[in-house]
């Protein structure tokens, strides 16, 4: 049901390339999901999210040191380096953490594009002002677009972009839903690649793979024994292996309900909320989203986030899924573990690198399965 | 005027003599025992070989890891240095110098004097390299030939982590227990080092001719791989273990 | 025969009692009935000045103590292990959690305290966005009321759009620690701290200009105990005086060609804070090489304000609001002027966070006006904002021709540092660059 997603994800770059031959226009890859595709989108831009291959490359370690930077921006500019998104026009960058922005200066000066930018997201999604500094930021952004595409974007650009995406997350979260039964009509497998492939994706094209998806969905019949309900907790889950693995090759059986990352519900979850200044309305959208932990201070909005997450998917389990060299998420995953414990959910804490050691982690699950199902 | 050059690496001490331009004799001893022998064995060995005696060598300037052991040496350069001199030497080419012997690893760039003009060394955390596929071979239960030809065996290309190697080491043990082929894993260790070096040696640019020294160039499986890492041929002289020393011995001859 | 007159600086014990004094002063606020604010230097500490009672302690400074302290360093640092937080983490940051954990402190002259030194109000701003997170996580474990600031990206400077925003943080961080500490806000001392702290930034990079100067007079070593004043108080009258008879101890140094190192024979740029627990490698390259470190973005940046002249001309030092004319005598001007001037590269805004896109430019501006021979540059692993710009800017250096490496190290955790290694990698690059070694063999 969802193999086409799992397609076009697999084969991203042949798609952006078809893409722009099918329609002319042009391709901005983004690093960090703050980066605001709605106004690419009204500006006939096909915005792509810059993610690696799971494979490294010796051209990365001069500019970025293996001993700092982490796994999945090293990744990720390695791809660059080797030539995968040479049919990039633009880059953006929507500011995060330290690593997604040394990746983009990096990118820009040595891979050049025609057009790059890097739009000053506000750290923290809490301070005083934070929403006018942001509309602000991209009415500057929008400039910076309208005068390297040679035209205006106008209101009636920026609803479209808007309405693609808002209907992109709405359909997201509906399918999500079918989750929270008591046997997941959808594996978090097929989940991530649907997310995922969103963020590569033309959204209206996304959303119309999606209806076709939803008319089939209620009727699915799962053979498979659900097991234990996992939550993935962490950054910007590419790692495809690692789910499958999870949900199909363990002992014992596990199904991934629920994530909190950038590459699922955390970027799905809110909408922009139509308002006369489209760009305001933009603005409360990414600085209300459920937050990154770089940008959750002073106050920790994740932890009740994720505790409403746990509680509507009836979640048995955490994996915190840590990039090495991650230090955000560092920085909040004791605090999560403390909190887990609390609620009597049992937390497994996994370091990825580009490529991950999938022997010992599959060891390290299915312990972490025989706690959950009783078994020692 | 005859000099000595000794290299004292962490597996072996390596001696050479020489007189003027000429290689009089080479000779290495194995670290085993005190390093304070280790380093007069090779000494004495070098001197034997050449037929001279103690009083002759004019100059003796050592380098490698454990150069400030040499009591004796009149004078001390680093491995970068010999290296890129020896290497001149022995391929007059050589550009880029990478050296990679069983702790560390370190890419030089120089001119064709041997001059340096910049250089890179491993991360603390990507030390081990010639150990470590040693250890791996050992992993693997094959000796260092079969190791070799094992990698030519295998086409495939399994990527390892390329960060860490004790976390590479614990990759490995997974491939063992998995169905990847004994060649498989040969050419997937020697792809990792290689690929760090390769990582390595695009810090300082890569300029022809690239010339390979140290003990891990006697590993053809890892030269190749090299080469695909680098997109370039790599050459080795005759005796990559010596180079160092030769270096040594040359800069000895001012 | 030395090639340079050398001398040791007068000034050198008032500066070290100036910090021991100051520390003191911090840790026995509340014996003396005043106020403890602590606060990440640069933007988030000189608003405090507007109360009557406080004393304002620069975090970063509080850290580097610790860690210089390497012993107590790394019982602060496995503390905080021991409580799940990992080894990568900010260096500083462990400094301070671990002091919290353990509620013990040190003092600048090595003196034990029975108290971490928990402050009534706290305030840190998004230099690297986890400088947040270190006092969300300090503030939230000792239930401190807080401030922290968001500092976005701040190059190119002179953006309406930051100013404004940083400036309403500002005058809402004064009325949050009004009500937290219970006491009034007082405009005439605030108005007078920050004009105070603009003379002594701007002192600072004229003592920072001196040292461009062949043989140079200061050393970078040296440079690190002198930065203390202006970090962690710049708003005092003392520390206008003292920067002023600092930059007339430094100019007489250049008048009298007085070397910081008499055999001053290689010059050196460095970019970020120090290995504080192996500062002996400055010795080593003095003694060995005559290798001298001579400025680095973080020692210049870190106590004074700069630009590049005419966009990406050299850099120079920024003109103060009050050389300018800019309106100071409300609350709202003042904090903007503040905003203003420290929204330059400024502390540690250089690096990878608010202008990545120019740090390698900035350091290679460095190492030329400061006629830097070589750049060895610290890969500090113990802070991910500073590690991250390193090899761009090695690279930017290397590419102009000036030879450059880098060196990996850490601010604050001493197991991390392996200074045989180190010190390795500094014998090759002089020998790579026919520096002669001083001693007769390696040390």
């Amino acid at each position: 049901m969802f193999e086409k997603f799992s397609e076009i994800l697999t084969n991203r770059h042949e798609y952006a390339r078809d893409w722009k031959k099918r329609t002319g226009g042009k391709v901005v890859g983004f690093f960090c999901s703050y980066a605001p595709e709605e106004p690419l989108k009204a500006a006939g831009i096909l915005p792509v999210r810059i993610i690696g291959g799971h494979k490294s490359s010796d051209k990365v370690g001069k500019y970025i040191a293996p001993n700092i930077g982490c796994s999945f921006c090293r990744d990720a500019l390695g791809r660059g380096l080797e030539g995968d998104y040479d049919y990039l026009d633009g880059i953006v960058q929507g500011q995060t953490c330290l690593h997604t922005g040394e990746a983009f200066w990096v990118w820009q000066k040595h891979l050049p594009v025609k057009f790059s930018y890097f739009l000053a997201v506000p750290h923290s999604t809490q301070t005083i002002g934070r929403e006018e500094y942001l509309a602000v930021e991209y009415a500057k952004f929008k400039t910076a677009l309208e005068k390297w595409i040679g035209k205006e974007i106008t209101n009636e650009d920026l609803d479209r972009g808007i309405e693609s995406y808002n209907t992109n997350r709405q359909l997201i979260r509906q399918i999500f839903e079918f989750r929270q039964q008591d046997n997941p009509l959808v594996t978090g497998s097929e989940a991530l690649d649907l997310a995922l492939s969103g963020q590569i994706m033309d959204r209206d094209e996304h959303n119309a793979m999606m209806k076709e998806v939803l008319k089939k969905l209620p009727d699915r019949k799962m053979d498979r024994d659900p097991g234990t309900r996992i939550m993935i907790i962490g950054s910007v889950n590419t790692d495809r292996e690692f789910m499958h693995m999870v949900e199909h090759e363990c002992d014992l059986p596990a199904t991934i309900v629920i994530d909190d990352t950038c590459t699922g519900i955390r970027y799905n979850f809110n909408d922009v909320n139509p308002q006369e200044d489209r760009l305001m309305a933009i603005s409360l959208r990414y600085n209300h989203r459920p937050p990154c932990p770089n940008k959750d201070w002073p106050r920790r909005r994740r932890i009740p986030f994720i505790k409403h997450l746990i509680k509507t998917y009836k979640v048995d389990a955490v994996i915190l899924f840590n990039h090495k060299f991650c230090q955000p998420h560092q920085l909040d995953n004791a605090v999560i573990e403390r909190e887990m414990k609390a609620m009597g959910i049992p937390t497994l804490t996994l370091e990825f690198d580009i490529r991950i050691p999938i022997g010992q982690f599959r060891t390290r699950v299915e312990a972490m399965l025989e706690t959950t199902m009783d078994i020692i | 005027m005859i000099t000595a050059g000794i290299d004292v690496g962490a597996s072996s001490t390596k001696a050479v003599i020489m007189d003027g331009n000429k290689i009089l004799a080479k000779f290495r001893q194995m670290a085993e025992g005190e390093e304070e022998y280790v380093i007069n064995a090779a000494l004495h060995g070098a001197i034997d070989a050449a037929g001279i005696k103690r009083e002759d060598i004019g100059k003796i300037v050592a380098t490698g890891a454990g150069a400030k052991n040499v009591d004796f040496a009149d004078d001390i350069v680093t491995d970068i240095s010999s290296g890129a001199r020896g290497a001149v030497y022995e391929v007059p080419a050589s550009r880029t110098v990478v050296d990679v012997g069983a702790e560390q690893a370190r890419a030089v760039k120089c001119d064709a004097t041997g001059k340096l003009l910049d250089f890179a060394t491993n991360e603390r955390c990507a030390a081990g390299s010639g150990a470590f596929i040693e250890s791996m071979a050992r992993a693997l239960q094959t000796d260092f030939v079969t190791f070799i030809d094992y990698h030519f065996q295998s086409d495939k290309d399994i990527p390892l982590n390329a960060q860490c190697a004790v976390f590479a080491e614990s990759e490995v043990v997974s491939l063992i227990n998995s169905t990847a082929t004994t060649a498989d894993i040969s050419r997937a260790i020697n792809n990792s080092i290689a690929e760090r070096t390769s990582s390595m040696t695009r810090r300082v640019g890569i300029e022809e001719t690239v010339t390979a020294i140290g003990g891990v160039a006697l590993n053809k499986g890892f030269l190749d791989s090299l080469q695909r890492f680098l997109e370039v041929k790599v050459t080795v002289p005759a005796d990559p273990i010596f180079t160092n020393a030769v270096g040594a011995a040359l800069i000895a001859q001012g | 025969m030395s090639k340079y007159k050398t001398e040791p600086m007068k000034l050198w014990k008032r500066i070290k009692e100036f910090k021991q004094n100051h520390f003191k002063e911090y840790h026995e606020a509340h014996k003396n009935g005043r106020l403890r604010f602590l606060g990440a230097t640069a933007l988030s500490i000189s608003q405090y000045t507007g109360f009557e009672n406080a004393v304002i302690m620069g975090s970063e400074p509080f850290a580097a103590n610790i860690a210089f302290w390497k012993d107590f360093g790394l019982k602060c640092m496995e503390e905080c292990e021991r409580r799940g937080m990992t080894r990568e983490l900010c260096g500083y940051s462990k400094c301070v959690w671990g002091a919290q954990f353990l509620n013990k402190n040190i003092m600048p002259d090595g003196t034990m305290l029975s108290e971490w030194g928990k402050p009534d109000f706290a305030s840190s701003f998004s230099l690297a966005p986890c400088h947040c997170k270190w006092f969300q996580i300090l503030c939230e474990n000792s239930d401190t009321p807080m401030y922290l600031f968001d500092l976005t990206k701040a190059y190119p400077y002179n953006d309406e759009n930051l100013i404004k925003y940083m400036t309403g943080q500002m005058l809402d961080c004064i009325e949050q620690a009004e009500k937290a500490v219970g006491q009034p806000f007082i405009d005439e001392l605030f108005i007078k701290g920050v004009k105070n702290e603009f003379k002594s930034y701007r002192t600072w990079c004229d003592i920072m200009i001196l040292n461009q100067t062949i043989p140079a007079p200061l050393d970078e070593k040296t440079i690190f105990s002198f930065i203390v004043p202006n970090l962690t108080k710049a708003y005092g009258d003392d520390t206008v005086a003292l920067m002023q008879e600092l930059k007339e101890e430094v100019q007489d140094r250049v008048n009298r060609g007085i070397a910081a190192v008499a055999n001053e024979q290689f010059r050196i740029i460095t970019d970020a804070i120090p290995p504080w627990p192996a500062l002996e490698l400055y010795r080593y390259l003095e003694r060995e090489y005559g290798g001298v470190v001579v400025g680095s973005p973080y020692v210049i940046c870190l106590c004074g304000s700069w630009k590049f002249e005419n966009d990406k001309g050299d850099l120079i030092p920024t003109p103060t609001p009050v050389e300018l004319g800019m309106p100071l005598t409300t609350r709202e001007e003042v904090a903007r002027a503040l905003v203003w001037y420290r929204s330059h590269f400024s502390t540690e805004t250089p690096y990878n966070i608010a202008c990545g896109e120019v740090l390698h430019e900035l350091t290679l501006k460095i190492a030329k006006q400061w006629h830097a021979d070589g750049g060895m540059l610290h890969q500090n692993i113990g802070c991910t904002m500073q590690a991250l710009g390193s090899m761009e800017s090695r690279n930017a250096v290397a590419e102009a021709g000036i030879p450059c490496m880098n060196y990996e190290g850490n601010d604050a955790d001493s197991r991390e540092i392996d200074l045989t290694n180190m010190k390795r990698k500094f014998d090759i690059f002089f020998e790579a660059n026919n520096v002669k070694r001083l001693t007769k063999k390696a040390a």
